[in-house]
Formats: structure tokens, sequence, C-alpha cells
């Protein structure tokens, strides 16, 4: 916002130039440009000044917009005006700018040396003005870098020391100008002959500066207390040439500038030369042993302002709408679109009027670019965000194989695990096959010692003790081979264990187990079956003494008991003790268990052919294949 | 595992074979129908049932009408003592897996002795399975030594690792020798060197009959690896 208003604020000052110029069309834009932009220019100074303090800011533009609808309370408005602003000298005084005509009259009363004054002041600085122009008319230049310096000095961005400096080097080949310079500040104020003298003898470099300030300064006194009567009268003749100038059309909007250039030029020279008037004061107490006296330091204050407001009240005079004018830079000044609506009309209209004003127009326009810039930081902001998201997909990616990493290094600890698990398992054959060597009488002898009658044949040493075959005949023991051991080349134990399937072919062998084992229960259950009728028949045909204990193990072989035991679980061997002592009761009730046994087993067997079958379809294929490991089963065979 | 054994002339196939004589050759069956009963264990390779269910084959597509089927007697201990030591027969007519649940350490001793565990365990019914199928290989020399047939079949018999003192690669009783040992009451030795190329195919690669007689062939090991698959489960 700052910088916003500070681009509003040269806008309005290169207009301020503008309007100076003689090629300026329409008599409207003449009168109101003027008086519009420095009412936008106090406005601004306003503002900067309240940057802490927006109620007190508000509370100013209400008492603007209330003085311009009530003319009545303008008195009142001047006392508010100056209780808010208290503190801010410069800007009180420069409020005076918008004061109307009416005020003029009251003022008088108060007192009648102001009016004079005021009038002598305002006379004198249109004449120094006029001058300088006639004088410079053939140099354009001159003058408008005279106006340059004060608007300049106005915008703050030379000191006052400066600006004065510069003005007596543009003047420095016109003594009368320089001499006419002085006179005013005198009249005005005694601090900017003060100032004026001593850039001189700075020039000069004289030590000795305190004897003619003060002398000045008796002189002026003394002036003033004899020739008041004669005052009197040069008042009414200035009046009388101050009407004779305000014909002059043409040269009205110089005078006014200019004017106020010089007062802004005071105003903001008011501090430091109050410095310099207290140093003097100093000087002349050391010499002289005077002191300083406040009450003329007061009563040049209140001069400043009283000839302040003469001047801008004659100003505005000519002037048909002051009211419009406040209005309108007030409402233009809250509304900040108006403002921004303005600027590039005011751009496109610049360049061709007034190309030495380029500088300016530049100015801004870099400054448009450095806007334009911070946009593009923030474009730039917003690319680094993007390549932020990109780093961060870029670390998911890497993530991502960081987990393929992981899901190898499983897959290799599970063929490890695999590996591991054949190793051990060939160990623990080889341990087991140790064993039954160590265990085994003819296997724990050493028969490399022994003699040989072919390679694979050994003689049994004489200490081993074969074992007797009393049952032998004689053809037998002619024929058979008690005394030599075969001991085959190959070492290996060609176990079924260590052949190597595939999955789909052990799945084939475990279903082939199964089936089996089924087989087994149902031919089981059957046989003892019929073994159990066979029985019964036995013992209801009388073939049997019944009054004698039956012996079951005569009639029904292994298999038939263990089957009937397994037939009641845990209760299978008490069955087995009742069958022995009471058999004839005890078989019919285990034959009907035995056929709903077998009947359960051939339901069970239908239903899972189906299953079996889908098995065989699925894995016999993929059971002959054995590519994957061909080294292994030759090796194997 | 079963086998077939043929007259004194070797020539042609079996079925239905002519020799010199231009007489039919008669065929001899041998089965006994408690064979399939027995059972090694859960998921052991040797299966008895497979007798049983060969035995259904010849009978569903009506072989047994061409042959001669017999039921064997069983083998009594003085015939499988002729080959096996005293200790060993005693061993296996009196172990069974009640006597093993008392793990007591004289029995370990003698299952290790004898080499009675993994390939040949304990089941019920072990010594009548050890009777039955040399019953079957016995019972076929006599037949062929009375000269009633000119072929015997024995499927259930065939168990060739059995040692003199030891079991080994599943089988307990070699019924093989037993049948040699029949037939060198009629015939001569040097008639037995043809049946050992066919008794090469087997699971095992340790033939107990190639040195069990005077006449071993050399260096099985050629033979053998050359020829062994598991067709004997086929």
């Amino acid at each position: 916002m700052i910088n916003f208003f500070n681009d509003i604020y040269t806008f309005y000052e290169i207009f301020c130039m503008n309007s100076c110029q003689p090629l300026v069309n329409g008599r409207g834009a003449k009168k109101q440009r003027p008086m519009t932009d420095s009412a936008l220019a106090y406005l601004t100074t306003v503002k900067d000044a309240f940057k802490d303090d927006r109620e007190k800011y508000d509370k100013f533009l209400e008492l603007v917009k209330n003085f311009t609808a009530e003319r009545f309370n303008l008195v009142r408005g001047i006392e508010e005006v100056k209780e808010l602003l208290k503190g801010y000298r410069d800007l009180i005084l420069g409020f005076n700018v918008f004061l109307p005509k009416g005020y003029e009259i009251k003022l008088p009363l108060e007192d009648e040396q102001p009016p004079e004054k005021k009038l002598d002041v305002f006379v004198k600085a249109k004449k120094l003005l006029h001058k300088i122009k006639a004088r410079f008319h053939g140099q354009d230049n001159v003058y408008k870098t005279f106006l340059a310096i004060l608007k300049m000095h106005k915008d703050g961005t030379k000191s006052p020391t400066a600006a004065y400096g510069e003005i007596t080097a543009l003047l420095q080949h016109h003594a009368d100008l320089l001499n006419e310079l002085p006179f005013l500040s005198l009249n005005t104020s005694r601090t900017i002959s003060i100032h004026f003298t001593s850039a001189q003898n700075s020039l000069f470099r004289e030590k000795s500066s305190a004897v003619p300030i003060v002398q000045q300064m008796c002189v002026l006194k003394r002036k003033r207390t004899k020739t008041s009567h004669d005052d009197h009268n040069h008042i009414v003749g200035h009046r009388l040439e101050s009407d004779w100038s305000e014909r002059e059309k043409d040269n009205r909007d110089y005078y006014q500038d200019g004017i106020q250039k010089l007062l802004s030029l005071k105003r903001t020279h008011f501090c430091m030369a109050e410095d310099l008037m207290a140093r003097s004061f100093c000087n002349v107490d050391k010499h002289f042993g005077m002191h300083p006296m406040p009450s003329t330091c007061y009563d040049q204050s209140s001069m400043k302002s009283s000839e302040r407001f003469s001047f801008c009240a004659k100003i505005k005079d000519k002037l048909q709408n002051p009211k419009n004018y406040f209005s309108k830079h007030v409402d233009i000044y809250s509304k900040e679109k108006t403002t921004r609506q303005e600027l590039p009309s005011s751009t496109t209209d610049f360049p061709r009027k007034f190309p030495d004003l380029m500088k300016g127009f530049n100015e801004c326009v870099t400054q448009c670019k450095k806007m334009n810039e911070s946009s593009r930081d923030e474009e730039h902001v917003q690319k680094q965000i993007k390549l932020e998201d990109w780093n961060r997909d870029r670390h998911h990616d890497g993530d991502d194989r960081v987990k393929e990493t992981v899901s190898d290094c499983r897959k290799r600890d599970k063929s490890t695990v695999v590996a591991n698990k054949n190793v051990s398992g060939r160990k623990l054959s080889l341990y087991a096959s140790k064993k039954k060597n160590s265990a085994k009488s003819v296997r724990e002898l050493d028969l490399s010692i022994c003699e040989k009658c072919t390679p694979s044949y050994y003689l049994l040493p004489k200490e081993f003790q074969i074992p007797s075959s009393s049952r032998r005949t004689k053809l037998d023991a002619e024929v058979l081979n008690d005394h030599w051991k075969c001991v085959a080349p190959s070492i290996k134990d060609y176990s079924s264990k260590h052949m190597s399937k595939n999955l789909n072919e052990m799945t084939l062998f475990e279903c082939e187990d199964d089936r089996i084992e089924l087989d087994m229960c149902l031919e089981t259950a059957k046989s003892t079956t019929k073994q159990v009728e066979e029985l019964i028949e036995k013992i209801n045909t009388n073939m049997i003494e019944r009054d004698n204990p039956i012996n079951i193990e005569k009639h029904l072989i292994a298999q038939n008991l263990r089957c009937i035991e397994q037939l009641y679980g845990d209760h299978g061997i008490d069955v087995l003790d009742v069958l022995r002592k009471n058999a004839s009761q005890v078989l019919p009730v285990i034959l009907t268990r035995l056929k709903q046994k077998h009947e359960e087993w051939a339901r069970c067997r239908a239903d899972l052919n189906k299953l079996w079958a889908e098995v065989y379809a699925k894995n016999y294929h993929k059971s002959l294949n054995h590519d994957r490991v061909p080294s292994t089963r030759n090796q194997e065979l | 595992m079963a086998r077939g054994e043929r007259a004194e002339t070797v020539s042609g196939v079996p079925l239905p074979s002519v020799g010199t004589d231009a007489k039919k050759r008669r065929m001899t069956y041998f089965y006994e129908p408690c064979i399939g009963y027995y059972f090694y264990g859960q998921g052991h390779p040797m299966k008895p049932h497979r007798f049983r269910m060969a035995h259904n084959l010849i009978v569903h597509y009506g072989l047994h009408r061409r042959m001669q089927v017999n039921r064997p007697f069983p083998a009594a201990e003085a015939d499988i003592g002729r080959f096996h030591s005293d200790d060993y027969v005693d061993f296996l007519s009196t172990v069974s897996p009640q006597i093993l649940s008392q793990n007591s350490h004289s029995h370990y001793r003698q299952l290790k002795r004898f080499n009675v565990g993994e390939d040949c365990p304990v089941f019920d019914g072990l010594f009548d399975f050890c009777r039955a199928f040399p019953g079957g290989s016995i019972g076929a020399a006599v037949r062929l030594n009375r000269g009633d047939a000119d072929i015997a079949i024995n499927w259930a018999g065939g168990l060739h690792h059995a040692k003199k003192a030891e079991a080994s690669g599943f089988c307990y009783v070699n019924d093989i020798v037993l049948g040699i040992l029949e037939l060198l009451k009629v015939h001569s030795v040097f008639f037995f060197f043809l049946f050992f190329f066919l008794y090469l195919f087997c699971l095992h690669r340790k033939p107990t009959t190639m040195w069990v007689f005077y006449f071993p062939l050399e260096d099985p090991k050629t033979a053998v690896e050359s020829k062994a698959t598991n067709s004997c489960f086929s």
C-alpha cells in the first residue's frame, strides 16, 4: 500500500509540473488541477504522518467533509484541526491552503498588523516571480530549473540547504534578484536571512559573522518604528498593484505555483532555521551578554500562519467552486479504485506532451516492472514447490525400490532356508545310516583288511561268529555261502527320499497313498465281516461247544481283531476283552456295527473318487516334467 | 517282487506259447487272499495291497479261467530256517507292536541287530506275512518239480533283499533262496544262472540273491545302474 501511494504521489507531482506549462488546454483544467493536486499531496502527507494512528486520519477526513458541507462552522473546524493536528505545526500551517475566503474577514478583527504584513509579503513574492519570469524570458530552462528545485525541495529529495545553495548559484549573476530574495526573507522571516548570510559567509570563509547579523536586526527594528505611517500608505498602493496583476491571466498560474512552492520551502525550512537562530542568539549573548527573547519567536510563527492564510485566501477568490474541489479530492482520495483508474489515462497523455519529463515516467515504469518482478518471484516460489513435489515423488519411487529389495531379500532367505533344509535332511540321513552300521554285527566289521577273492567280495574274518542254521540239510550246506560278503562299490544310499520330485508328482503320490489306505479300511472291514459271520454260523449250528469259552484267536486273525479294536476307538480293548469272555452274545452286535462302518466307508470312497479324479487330471501332465533338475535326477538314476 | 518261474527249456513267451513238443504250456497261479491285509505303515512305499489289486485285475480280465489257481500253504519255521539263522527266525516269530511298546533295552538292541525299523517295520501279523508269500514260492517250486506245470506264478513273492540274519529293503524272508533250494532237490546248479537277470529290477540296488550262492556275477554295478528303476511298483 505504501508503495502504491508513493506512485500516486509521484504522478500528481508530475501533474503539478504539467499544469505549470503554458500549452495546457482548457481554463477549467488550469483552475482546478493545481488545487486538487496540492490538496491530494497534503492529504498524502497527513496520511504518512498518521501511519500508526488510523483513527486520527479517519477523524481528519470526516472533519474535512463536514467542513466542506457546513460553511458556517469554519472557526470551529479550524479549532478542531488545531487540536487534531497538535504537535504537527507543518500540517496545521499547510491546512490554510484549503481555507476559503470567509476566514479573512474574521482575522482582521483580532489584529491589524498581520493583514498589512500579509499583503506586503504577497505583493513582493509576486513581483519576484514576475521579475524572474521577465528576465529569463528567452531562457525557459532557467525558470524551469528554478521551479524544479522548488519541487525537489518540496518532495524532500533535496535538503533545504542544498536547494537554497542551488538557487543562489542559479541567480549568482543577477545581484538584484538575490538582493530581493533576502529582502523578502527578512520581511517574512529573519531565520531565512540568517541562513542566507551564513551561506555567504561560508563562501567567503569569514570567521566573524555575528556582528553583521546583529547590526542588520537593529537596523530593521529602527526602520519599523520610524516609518510606521509610511507603511500604511504603502499598503494601499500595493492593493492597486495587486488588482492590476490580477488581470494578467497568462501569468496567474505561474504566480500561484511559485507562491505555493515558496511557502512550502519556508514551512519545511522552519525547524532548521530555528536552530540557527538559537545559535546566533547564543553567540550574541557571548559577545554582548544579551538573552534570547521567546516572545519574538512566538510572534514570528503567528505572523507566518496569518500571512500564508491571506495568500491562499486571495488565490482562492479567483476560483469559482472552492467547495467542489474539496468534495472532489476527498472522494477521489478515499476511493482507491478511482485513483487506480486515473493512472493509465495519465500514463497515455504524459509522454506525448512533455518529453523532458520522461525520467519521472521511466521511474514509474521501473516501479511497475518491480511489481511484475515480485509477481515473477511468486511464480518462482510456485516452481520451487513443484520441485519439492517432484522430489517427494522421487523419494516415493526410492521407497518402492527399497520394498522390492526387501522382497528380494526375503525370497533369497526362503531359498536359503530351503537349501538349509535339504542339507540338514541329508545330514540326518547320513547320521542314521552311521547308527545302523555301528549297531549291526556284520556291518560293524572293518572289511578293508580282509582278504578278497574278487573286487567286491570280502572274506569274513575268522573271529567273526557265523550265525548257526540248524535246520539246513546237507544239500543246502553245500550250496549256500556263509563266508564271503559282497560289498557294493557305490556307497550312496539310494532311498526314495532322495529322488527329486516336483510338487505335482508329490501331490499324486499323496493322493495314491490316501486311496490305498481307504481301500485297506474297506477290505479289512469286509474281511472281518465275513469271518464274524462264519463264526456266528458255527456257533449257531453247535459246531463249537457252548459251555467252554471260545478261543477267538483260532477263528479270527490278527487283522480282524485289530479291525474290531479300531472300530470302537478308545474302548476297543474293552470290547475285545468282553468278546473273549462271552463271544456268542457280543458277535451279533459287532457284526451289525461292522456292516454300518463298511457302508459309511463305501459312501466316503464314492464321494472322494470325484475329488481324486480332479486332482489327477490337474497334476498328471505337470508331474512328468523333470527338466528343472535333470542332473540330480541322473545322479539318482 | 513277484516273478514267473519257467520250465527247463526257456524260449518264446509264456502265453499262449508252444514248446518244441507242440504242447500248450500249463500255467499254475498261486494267490493267498489274506496277503493284501498286511500294512507296512502310513506312507511306506511297500504296499501288500497291490497284490490284491493285481489279483482283481487277473480275475476281471478272465485270465483265471486259463490257469490253475492254487491257494498256498503257509511256510513252516523249518522251511524258513533252511536259509535264515535260528535266532533271526525266533525273533520274527515273537516280535509284535505290543512287545515294542514296552520300550525295553533288550528289544531295542535286537531291533538294531536284525535291522528292523525303518524300511522293515514291525506290524500286526508280521510273521504270518513272512510265512504267506514264501509258501507261494515254495509251492510253485514243488509244482515244477512234480511236472504238474510248465510255468508257476507268485506275484506276492520276490522279496530278495533279506539276508541270512537281517531284514533289508522291505524284505524279511528271502523267498527266492527258499524256492531255489526247493528246486535244487531235482535240478542241477547250473540251471539257476538264468534266473539272476530277472531279479535286477528293484527299488533297492543291492539284491542279496546274487551273492547268496557260490557262482556270483562280478561288478554288478554296471548291470544294476543301467536297469534300476521304479518298475517294481508301476
